[in-house]
């Protein structure tokens, strides 16, 4: 359970209107999506704390199979929540490795309640790993970004599972 | 929300048909681009038909046979929600924005949205209010439903203005577990849904329906509101669709979002259970009303006696909170009062049977 103050990442997240932010993590701000490359040639994808926030409790979410291609900018997933539908963007292209439905399955809330951690969608093979490439942001600039976001959209992140 | 002050495209469509109905405001969604127009459509289908939610499979959700035999097509939106039962008695409020010029939650969308429809009617006459996160209420009853999806940079959220509304076919076009839950389906609906003509006894004309909900989304958004026309790739786009949305592909492609029971409206749900005892199936039927048991009935192959202790027992749960330790509390006393011999069903058989019917929580 990640507190939403930020106790999760000591040092290592910033939290803005309470959106988490963890700094060690590349974003594509707009789309409100979060990458972690895991070092074996795969990157996962998730929901920011913003975007469950804005979607509100999932209710159900399909993905798309493992070994489908993923163009940049198509959906692989799609979510339910209160009666809205949604895709899930993924801001690189390559091919589905792994989805996260097991958790999904186990706890359907587990992106509204662990945004960055459990609560991942999809493991992806992408095409090429250029994040600056593929316009995505880390670090402080990536919480500069956010934060002007966040303030843009007016909201305030709540961790709605709870 | 960033501010906007260009005026909204306007679409009346008037009626068209189930599938276009349906189509239409998918194609101005996917056929948003930057800096188009942000377009309310008002279109109405010129037959009965029946529509279900993105995820849900057609076969759990709709008697297929009995919609066949009425001729009415059953169509699957890309809009989340349950199985519902469309008509011309309805007229579909359906906004197609840049996702930049609304609110950036779905909650902060439909609580805008459900606004316009409250004032709508309230300018109507009808004392509507909102109930979040996206139903509208009258005196308790639930009127017309609201949907929303992302569309590519299109969000769009639905929704209708109720003239009248058909319980009876629409507890016909439901899968439902027994004719008896049907029944209780029609009771609850005809409870706690209402409609314009339930409300005024005659419903107003169309025009002075549209005025007041154009006057409504102009003042809650602070945008003009002018009359336009469809685009010629919006109709190609709708063309496509229409293909799509008709295939038997589509309509029964893989659902998954199950869904125990009827939700009637936020606070309203009808669902039934069971469970295996030592003595027998016991089957549980229950509305259950913000939490409490506003209705309850058994049946089974268990044996009782005296007879009616279904139905006593029934009767000892109605106004009871949806909690075991509540539950199991009544059946103990009632146990212990009447001292019924139900050989091989115990009261924790009871608790589980009424557990398995309302425990459940029913998505929207």
């Amino acid at each position: 359970m990640i507190d939403p103050v930020g106790g999760e990442r000591p040092g290592n997240g910033i939290v803005h209107r309470g959106c988490l932010i963890p700094l060690d993590l590349w974003y594509d701000v707009s789309r409100d999506v979060w990458l972690r490359p895991e070092g074996d040639g795969t990157v996962s994808l998730g929901m920011t704390d913003v975007a469950q926030t804005r979607a509100g409790k999932v209710l159900h979410i399909t993905f798309k199979k493992v070994g489908r291609r993923i163009e940049a900018g198509q959906s692989a997933a799609t979510i339910e929540s209160a009666k809205w539908v949604g895709p899930f963007p993924s801001p690189v292209a390559g091919t589905v490795v792994a989805t996260n439905a097991g958790a999904f399955a186990a706890d359907i809330l587990v992106a509204n309640r662990d945004p960055y951690e459990l609560g991942w969608l999809l493991r992806l093979e992408p095409d090429e790993w250029d994040p600056g490439a593929a316009g995505l942001v880390t670090g402080s600039t990536a919480v500069d970004q956010y934060e002007q976001r966040i303030e843009a959209l007016g909201v305030s992140c709540i961790r709605c599972a709870d | 929300m960033s501010q906007h002050d260009t005026p909204i495209r306007l679409l009346d469509l008037g009626t068209v048909d189930p599938l276009r109905s349906q189509t239409i405001f998918h194609a101005v969604g996917y056929a948003l681009t930057e800096g188009a127009p942000d377009t309310i459509l008002l279109v109405s289908p010129n037959a009965p038909y029946v529509s279900i939610g993105r995820h849900q499979d057609v076969d759990r959700e709709v008697d297929r046979a009995v919609c066949a035999e009425l001729g009415f097509p059953v169509i699957r939106r890309e809009v989340g929600g349950g199985a519902v039962y469309l008509d011309g008695n309805q007229l579909f409020t359906q906004w197609i924005f840049d996702a930049e010029h609304l609110p950036a939650t779905v909650e902060e969308r439909f609580t805008l949205y459900c606004t316009t429809l409250v004032d709508a009617y309230r300018a109507l006459g009808i004392e509507a209010a909102y109930r979040p996160v996206n139903d509208i209420h009258v005196n308790g009853r639930k009127i017309g439903g609201t949907g929303a999806a992302r569309m590519d940079r299109a969000e769009v959220v639905v929704g209708s203005l109720m003239f009248d509304f058909d319980v009876l076919t629409m507890s016909r076009v439901l899968k439902v577990p027994s004719e008896k839950f049907r029944d209780k389906v029609f009771q609850t609906m005809s409870e706690y849904m209402t409609t314009m003509r339930r409300e005024l006894g005659e419903p107003p004309a169309r025009a002075v329906v549209v005025d007041a909900y154009v006057a409504a989304c102009s003042a809650a958004l602070g945008r003009s509101i002018e009359p336009g026309v469809l685009r010629d790739d919006e109709i190609a786009l709708a063309e496509r669709l229409d293909a799509r949305f008709a295939s038997k592909e589509w309509l029964e492609e893989g659902g998954g979002l199950r869904r125990p029971g009827v939700k009637i409206h936020e606070g309203v749900r009808v669902a039934e259970g069971a469970h295996k005892a030592g003595g027998g199936l016991i089957r549980c039927m229950a509305v259950v009303r913000d939490d409490v048991l506003e209705d309850i009935a058994f049946s089974g192959d268990f044996t009782a006696r005296p007879a009616d202790v279904p139905e006593r027992l029934a009767e000892a749960l109605i106004g009871c909170t949806v909690m075991e330790d509540a539950i199991r509390a009544r059946i103990i006393a009632f146990y212990e009062q009447g001292r019924p011999e139900t050989p091989g069903v115990t009261a924790d058989d009871w608790v589980t049977a009424v557990l398995q019917a309302t425990s459940t929580a029913v998505p929207a």
